[in-house]
């Protein structure tokens, strides 16, 4: 069982040298691939409410990208905005109840989630270990780069407010949720992270033998003597590094008996995020959920309502559930 | 002999009838030692389901003396199947399959989210659910013929596809069934206005083509589980979330077997660690300490 002093863990998870440097120059290269976004109304998926568009953009090495944005069908002022970033192997959510709660919502497929997996598709389980060996061409790096433009797909539309978005998700969206934070933190203006995956990576794999962390067993089980290069490559890749770049209000949820993210990975990334304006939640005997079953949708709510001030188009009949 | 309502008997009758005409065709076992561990032994197997569909499933058996217990792992509502968790594959030979449109048994038909739930709708003759139900049905059809299981004590858990495999089959001894039900409540007035995913895809349908709508209820009717319960014997623990009360006492009352209610609590970690420990006792296995490691 986790421990009492869970809180006290302390990572293993060091930074390379020429961290700043390796993102930086991917950002470049990101950055070089034209955006080119796209959007075309999904009438299937609108409703008198909310309109719904399939939405597609370029990324990381000229991939195309795809994701749903939604938002209220009438409004006559700038829309708050919201970036949801997806789970390990759940659909990237088909966001309207966001939508009717006043929000213009992206939801992002990164590369091998469907609709986005034509050129890249290791698979689940494959994608936490396809080219861990290769730190220029392991399969996060430009996942993690989709997950960026998709904020940047969502900075750039017209009807939505610059300085009121936001960010959210759960596991690997709690992952993301940090990330984005970090690389784009002049522009986020609120993120909630939920039970954050890939934060101090190596470790986790030692926590727990649940799966998707229990891909790095296998994997060094099949080739223990990988062992020293798939930490170098996990250490550049490890949301741990990142999180000391957050500027913006953030809250972060955890349950004391995560078997997926182990609680110990997310009291210490959360030590770590340089925001001075940071809240910890952590719910007991909550497994990976980490805290939806009392009530932490709600906080999620009231966080970014306090923040972001939407103007909601009806009673919110959804709500935030992380899932991996 | 299946109970229920004539169109309902016939419409089930017959796609069993497609599953059984494939027994004896070819299955291939192929281990995946990258999936294998100090525990378990990881296999790949390629079978086909009706129509001739190319089928995956994973399948994991302890290691040491069997036989074992047989488990099969229903897919959920989603593109991708889990290898079976650690707290499972030390006492169950588990089998998962990938069913048609989901990762893996996607060759000839990639099955969208949203889209899945009403794809075909609105005859039953078209209705895709029908041949993800078949897929279940024939891929216990294969872990029964596995060498290393005791047939005599089949087990099974899952959500909807669960349910409604274990309700079309008489050698079932042990029904888990948890997460979220699409096939139950599906009329209420809350799912009539939900915006949540998957539900909302019946809700989609109904406004897009509403003149088709009756002849989708009628349809969907064909898998209500309320209509599939008077089929399961199986010994059942039925807990699932967000089931109305009236959907919960019909089910209960129509299951012919022992029928445990226990649903889901604020604290997932010991609801995960009841389901599991309820799953081990009924099957007649060790109970597990639970998914976590020692610290």
């Amino acid at each position: 069982m986790v421990s009492s002093n869970s809180a006290d863990y302390q990572s293993s998870v060091v930074k390379p040298e020429d961290f700043q440097e390796f993102w930086r120059q991917t950002l470049r290269e990101t950055e070089l691939v034209e955006l080119n976004p796209r959007l075309s109304l999904d009438p299937v998926r609108s409703n008198d409410d909310i309109e719904v568009f399939t939405a597609h953009y370029d990324s990381f090495q000229s991939i195309e990208i795809a994701g749903w944005y939604a938002r209220p069908r009438n409004y006559s002022e700038l829309l708050p905005g919201l970036l949801f970033v997806p789970g390990y192997v759940s659909e990237p959510k088909l966001p309207t109840d966001l939508a009717r709660d006043g929000y213009a919502v992206f939801s992002a497929a990164p590369r091998n989630k469907l609709r986005s997996n034509m050129v890249f598709n290791p698979g689940y389980p494959g994608l936490l270990t396809h080219n861990i060996e290769s730190r220029a061409t392991y399969g996060y790096r430009g996942f993690y780069m989709d997950a960026v433009r998709a904020f940047d797909f969502l900075f750039q539309l017209p009807e939505v407010d610059e300085n009121r978005l936001g960010v959210l998700g759960g596991s690997q969206g709690g992952a993301l949720t940090l990330l984005v934070s970090s690389l784009r933190n002049n522009a986020v203006a609120a993120a909630s992270a939920g039970a954050p995956y890939l934060c101090s990576m190596m470790d986790s794999a030692s926590l727990t033998r649940t799966y998707p962390y229990e891909e790095i067993n296998d994997y060094l089980r099949l080739k223990p003597e990988s062992e020293a290069i798939v930490r170098d490559t996990l250490n550049l890749y490890d949301i741990h590094n990142f999180v000391d770049q957050i500027k913006c209000p953030i809250i972060v949820n955890i349950g004391l008996k995560d078997d997926v993210c182990p609680p110990e990975t997310g009291f210490a990334v959360f030590e770590g995020i340089g925001s001075e304006n940071k809240r910890l939640y952590t719910y007991r005997d909550c497994g990976h959920e980490s805290g939806a079953g009392q009530g932490h949708g709600k906080i999620i709510t009231d966080f970014f309502g306090g923040l972001l001030s939407p103007n909601s188009v009806g009673p919110s009949t959804g709500g935030f559930t992380p899932e991996i | 002999m299946l109970i229920g309502e004539r169109l309902f008997v016939d419409y089930w009758q017959s796609t069993l009838d497609e599953v059984v005409a494939l027994q004896g065709s070819p299955v291939r076992r192929v281990e995946i030692p990258l999936r294998s561990n100090e525990l378990s032994t990881a296999w790949a197997f390629s079978f086909t389901g009706i129509g001739d569909y190319p089928l995956f499933a994973y399948y994991v058996v302890p290691k040491g003396s069997g036989p074992s217990t047989p488990l099969f792992q229903a897919p959920g509502y989603g593109s991708v199947v889990a290898v079976p968790a650690w707290e499972r594959r030390d006492r169950f030979a588990v089998l998962a399959v990938c069913h048609r449109g989901q990762r893996l048994s996607d060759d000839n038909y990639k099955a969208a989210y949203p889209g899945l739930l009403t794809d075909g709708l609105p005859k039953n003759d078209t209705y895709k659910w029908r041949e993800v139900v078949a897929d279940c049905i024939r891929a216990i059809d294969v872990l029964l013929d596995q060498p290393e299981i005791n047939s005599g004590n089949l087990a099974i858990s899952g959500s909807d596809l669960a349910f409604q495999s274990a309700a079309l089959r008489d050698d079932v001894k042990v029904l888990l069934t948890s997460g979220q039900m699409l096939f139950a409540d599906w009329e209420d007035s809350s799912a009539r206005t939900t915006d949540v995913y998957p539900q909302q895809e019946f809700n989609d349908f109904r406004r897009s083509n509403p003149r088709q709508w009756e002849e989708a209820q009628r349809t969907i009717g064909l898998f209500d589980l309320v209509k599939f319960a008077p089929n399961i014997t199986a010994n059942t623990l039925l807990a699932v979330g967000g089931l109305s009360d009236k959907s919960t006492a019909d089910i209960t009352d129509a299951i012919n077997a022992e029928v445990t209610v226990l649903p889901p609590t604020e604290y997932s970690a010991l609801d995960h660690i009841a389901q599991e420990n309820w799953l081990a006792e009924a099957a007649g296995e060790p109970k597990h300490p639970g998914p976590f490691l020692p610290r």
